[in-house]
């Protein structure tokens, strides 16, 4: 995963960025590109139209687009709303290496243009895991082999988006109320769906979810 | 290299005062700089797909090599970059019609390999540097010159590791 984030928009009142652009350019293929307009960590449906071929027109089409090495999608004041405003803080994220570009000016000026490379987070040290580390509790090597299996098949779920891998099951004993605590958190939608169930009381299992075609 | 011509038009245009027009050539130069002797340069051009292969590097996937020594500069340009670049789908590239055709090497550059002299140096294209850091820089501008006053447009390229 690869994510940007706007540092600026055309929300500052500034003539010199009356309108921006974002350039978002995958480097592999089949990238899946999200975008979440106001940064609250929701992931946006936006107009997947590339707008230089084909005019973008609302209603927006989809929540990802798929981009082969080499392709451009224009994040732009249409992307959301056609004749909206792009604004600071909009994030990009990319399943894969993106190379992102922003341009900005303003509009019907004499070269009032800029244009800068833009740096993902956690190029310069912040905001990201820079190594993962860990231990995975097995003891045999039959073991271990299964549980690579278990975070490859994860893995490739999360390139395909499948909707199971979005979902969290947490489970707490609470002894002293005789009750047990389940926390259910999906992050789908980004609300958590806390439920308490009783002691003896049957608990949804994962086949269940997976019976009634939900993230969790 | 970020985006190609027909993008650079796109982005420009509203910015503009001028109108720049669906078939405006552009004049797009890419600067290759060295920091170090015997830097290898390829050019992968996305016009026949991308083939430069790491595993094979001097094979036919292989468009175009050069040889850097340091601080030393290789300006690759084209005058005019035929428009459109790419199909109505807005990525797949739409042909001869879009090639500069005898193209030439830059200044003081010996190609170690070229396999046409037929595509554009552009937007898209893949730089691939062996064996020392370089500095590419590419810079836009429509052309015949300023319709109006649509601006030029310089850009910095960042590197990403080969996959």
């Amino acid at each position: 995963m690869i994510r940007y984030r706007l540092p600026f928009g055309e929300n500052a009142a500034s003539a010199d960025y009356q309108r921006i652009m974002a350039l978002v350019q995958a480097t592999e293929d089949n990238t899946i590109l999200q975008i979440d307009f106001n940064g609250d960590g929701v992931f946006d449906a936006f107009n997947t139209e590339n707008g230089y071929r084909t005019p973008r027109v609302n209603p927006v089409d989809a929540t990802t687009l798929t981009l082969q090495r080499g392709e451009t999608y224009v994040l732009d004041r249409d992307s959301q709303t056609v004749g909206g405003t792009l604004n600071a803080g909009t994030v990009i994220l990319g399943s894969k290496t993106l190379q992102v570009e922003y341009f900005y000016g303003q509009a019907g000026s004499n070269y009032n243009t800029r244009a800068v490379s833009a740096f993902p987070d956690g190029f310069w040290g912040k905001g990201q895991t820079e190594m993962s580390i860990g231990r995975l509790p097995v003891a045999t090597s039959a073991e271990l082999a299964e549980v690579i299996r278990k975070i490859k098949v994860r893995e490739a779920a999360l390139e395909a988006n499948e909707p199971w891998v979005r979902s969290t099951l947490l489970v707490a004993d609470d002894i002293q109320n005789s009750r047990r605590l389940v926390l259910s958190a999906c992050t789908r939608d980004n609300r958590p769906d806390v439920r308490l169930f009783d002691r003896g009381e049957r608990m949804p299992s994962a086949h269940d979810h997976r019976a009634a075609q939900r993230p969790c | 290299m970020p985006f190609d011509e027909d993008i650079f038009a796109y982005v420009t245009g509203p910015v503009a005062t001028g109108t720049i027009g669906a078939n405006n050539t552009t004049f797009t130069l890419i600067s290759v700089t060295a920091w170090s002797d015997n830097v290898t340069v390829y050019i992968d051009h996305w016009e026949n797909g991308y083939g430069y292969d790491e595993n094979d590097p001097d094979g036919p996937g292989t468009d175009e090599k050069f040889s850097l020594n340091s601080s030393q500069t290789f300006n690759f340009n084209s005058l005019a970059v035929p428009r459109p670049r790419t199909g109505a789908d807005g990525n797949t590239y739409i042909g001869a019609a879009g090639n500069c055709n005898g193209q030439a090497v830059p200044v003081g550059a010996t190609a170690l390999i070229r396999r046409t002299p037929n595509y554009c140096y552009d937007g898209r294209d893949r730089i691939i540097t062996i064996g020392g850091a370089t500095t590419v820089t590419a810079a836009v501008t429509s052309t015949p010159r300023a319709p109006g006053s649509s601006p030029p447009l310089a850009k910095r390229s960042s590197p990403w590791p080969l996959s």
